[in-house]
């Protein structure tokens, strides 16, 4: 079977449309949006969906869909961003671990465990409270513990990719250990960590989400889907689109990474993986 | 008789476990030699010894005169090639064919396109299907696998090639054709060879000289065909007495 020859699985087709759309609202929020997503307008506050404001208004009046689609900006840049390091990091260290064994693996092995021991939401609000509410707590959080997850997948592959014969081929061609980890085992263990790092991105957005809901994150009045939420929890029963309309969007970004992760998944599981 | 590949007292370890036992043996040049035993007895570890890909060995690997320390050299990986037995790991699954057979030229000085050339050659003499180069590995059978891991080996223009279990996950027929084509290019090469196998007719067939290997200690060395017609060991014997025949009438 050709590559060619592959089909793309309907819940891949799913979730990169859904995540495309997302994705092109996010980039042109400038165009679609009417209204500063900052301008207050008191006497147009709290009005319900209207054709002058499809998603309605918040309490100072800011225009709902003005500011969902500039906290897709924020929230989405953030969660791309704040996973590059960790993933690049954590399956280099992994592979690393995986395939030297021994000393190196001891030492990487150790420091996952360190990391994995502390409750994960509490590390972040400790960061948080630490450098201050904010983009930078939470780069800095997920810098600690972003990578654990993507060393123990990459660590446990590489590990069991290091005993197949064609590692063994590679070394009698001659090929240094660096040359085996990048171009011989890295194209084996990649498809499997950005499997993985689609759940993370959701899982990092809602964390991006929750540390805005829970004041801690980004802070007003910069607009963020968590901020939002957080706005009109007290106002659920009188004007539910406040926090239903960003809401909506953690979900659909969930669902749209969750279709591609598990279209990837299957996609590659038919090429033997 | 000059020899290839010269092994003394060989020691070798998985963990605190010792799998080989003082082995000593040799291998002259442009013979073929079975390596035979049962699962288990050491023979691919002695195959890795000797390339190199077990570290924790001790002993003596000389190879065409030279002593072989540690790390093997560039040059030694040219003239030392290795296939494996599983056909279905043997080639690294996110690599087409071109990828596979190319690199290891390259990385020797040979250019791309040059090494495009030879490997081409050497997919016809294979008699694998032309487009080989631009495929990967899942699409071939175990048969055409193994002719593509022998291409690989070759494109180096090695010495001394190790044959581990080369035919055993091959059914009988596929099997006849990959003994003939290794018979075709050792003659063609005049390469030295290090066969190992657990299947005496195979061995019989295509091996000058023989190595018995019992639970990692060397049994008998001789020329095959003395061993053959009368082994020198009890364990050699009873080799030869499980080998199946079958009765025609």
């Amino acid at each position: 079977m050709k590559n060619s020859d592959r089909k793309m699985k309907p819940s891949l087709k799913i979730g990169l449309f859904l995540m495309g759309i997302l994705i092109l609202l996010a980039i042109t929020a400038p165009l679609i949006a009417k209204y500063d997503p900052y301008a207050q307008d008191l006497p147009s506050a709290l009005q319900a969906p209207s054709a002058a404001h499809p998603f309605g208004t918040d309490q100072l009046g800011r225009d709902i869909l003005s500011r969902v689609l500039y906290a897709a900006r924020v929230d989405l840049s953030i969660m791309v961003l704040a996973e590059i390091a960790p993933f690049v990091i954590g399956v280099l260290l992994g592979m690393c671990a995986g395939y030297f064994g021994g000393k190196t693996d001891w030492i990487i092995s150790l420091a996952i465990d360190t990391f994995i021991a502390f409750p994960y939401y509490l590390l972040v609000i400790v960061v948080a409270f630490a450098t201050g509410a904010g983009i930078r707590g939470i780069f800095i959080t997920f810098m600690l513990v972003g990578w654990l997850l993507y060393a123990r997948v990459a660590k446990g592959m590489s590990a069991s990719l290091r005993t197949q014969e064609w590692v063994d081929a590679a070394r009698l061609q001659g090929f240094s250990d660096l040359r085996i980890i990048v171009k011989e085992i890295l194209p084996n263990v990649l498809p499997q960590a950005v499997v993985v790092l689609m759940t993370d991105m959701a899982g990092l957005l809602v964390m991006i989400v929750t540390l805005g809901y829970l004041g801690i994150g980004i802070s007003a009045p910069t607009p963020d889907w968590g901020t939002m939420i957080a706005e009109g929890q007290t106002m659920m029963t009188t004007a539910w689109w406040i926090s239903v309309i960003p809401g909506v969007m953690v979900v659909l970004t969930g669902i749209a990474l969750s279709f591609i992760g598990d279209g990837l998944a299957d996609l590659w599981r038919e090429d033997g993986f | 008789m000059d020899h290839m590949l010269e092994l003394r007292d060989i020691c070798a370890y998985y963990g605190d476990k010792q799998v080989l036992f003082d082995v000593d043996l040799v291998i002259g040049k442009h013979r073929t030699l079975g390596l035979v035993g049962e699962s288990g007895s050491g023979r691919s570890t002695l195959a890795r010894v000797v390339t190199g890909l077990l570290k924790k060995s001790t002993g003596t690997v000389v190879f065409d005169g030279e002593v072989q320390g540690a790390k093997r050299s560039a040059e030694f990986y040219r003239r030392v090639q290795m296939v494996f037995q599983n056909p279905d790991a043997s080639l690294n699954p996110k690599h087409r064919i071109g990828t596979i057979l190319t690199d290891g030229m390259v990385i020797q000085g040979v250019s791309r396109a040059d090494a495009m050339v030879r490997c081409r050659e050497l997919i016809t003499r294979m008699d694998l299907p032309e487009d080989t180069l631009e495929r990967y590995p899942r699409s071939f059978s175990g048969g055409q696998k193994q002719r593509i891991a022998l291409a690989r080996a070759l494109c180096t223009d090695p010495d001394f090639v190790i044959l581990d279990e080369p035919t055993s996950a091959l059914d009988v027929s596929v099997q006849r054709r990959m003994l003939d084509l290794i018979k075709e290019i050792r003659e063609e090469r005049g390469l030295t060879i290090l066969f190992i196998s657990h299947d005496l007719g195979v061995i019989r067939d295509i091996c000058d000289d023989i190595a018995v290997l019992r639970h990692g200690v060397l049994q008998e060395t001789g020329e095959s065909a003395a061993f053959f017609a009368s082994p020198k060991t009890d364990y050699g014997r009873e080799l030869l007495k499980a080998v199946p025949r079958i009765e025609y009438e």
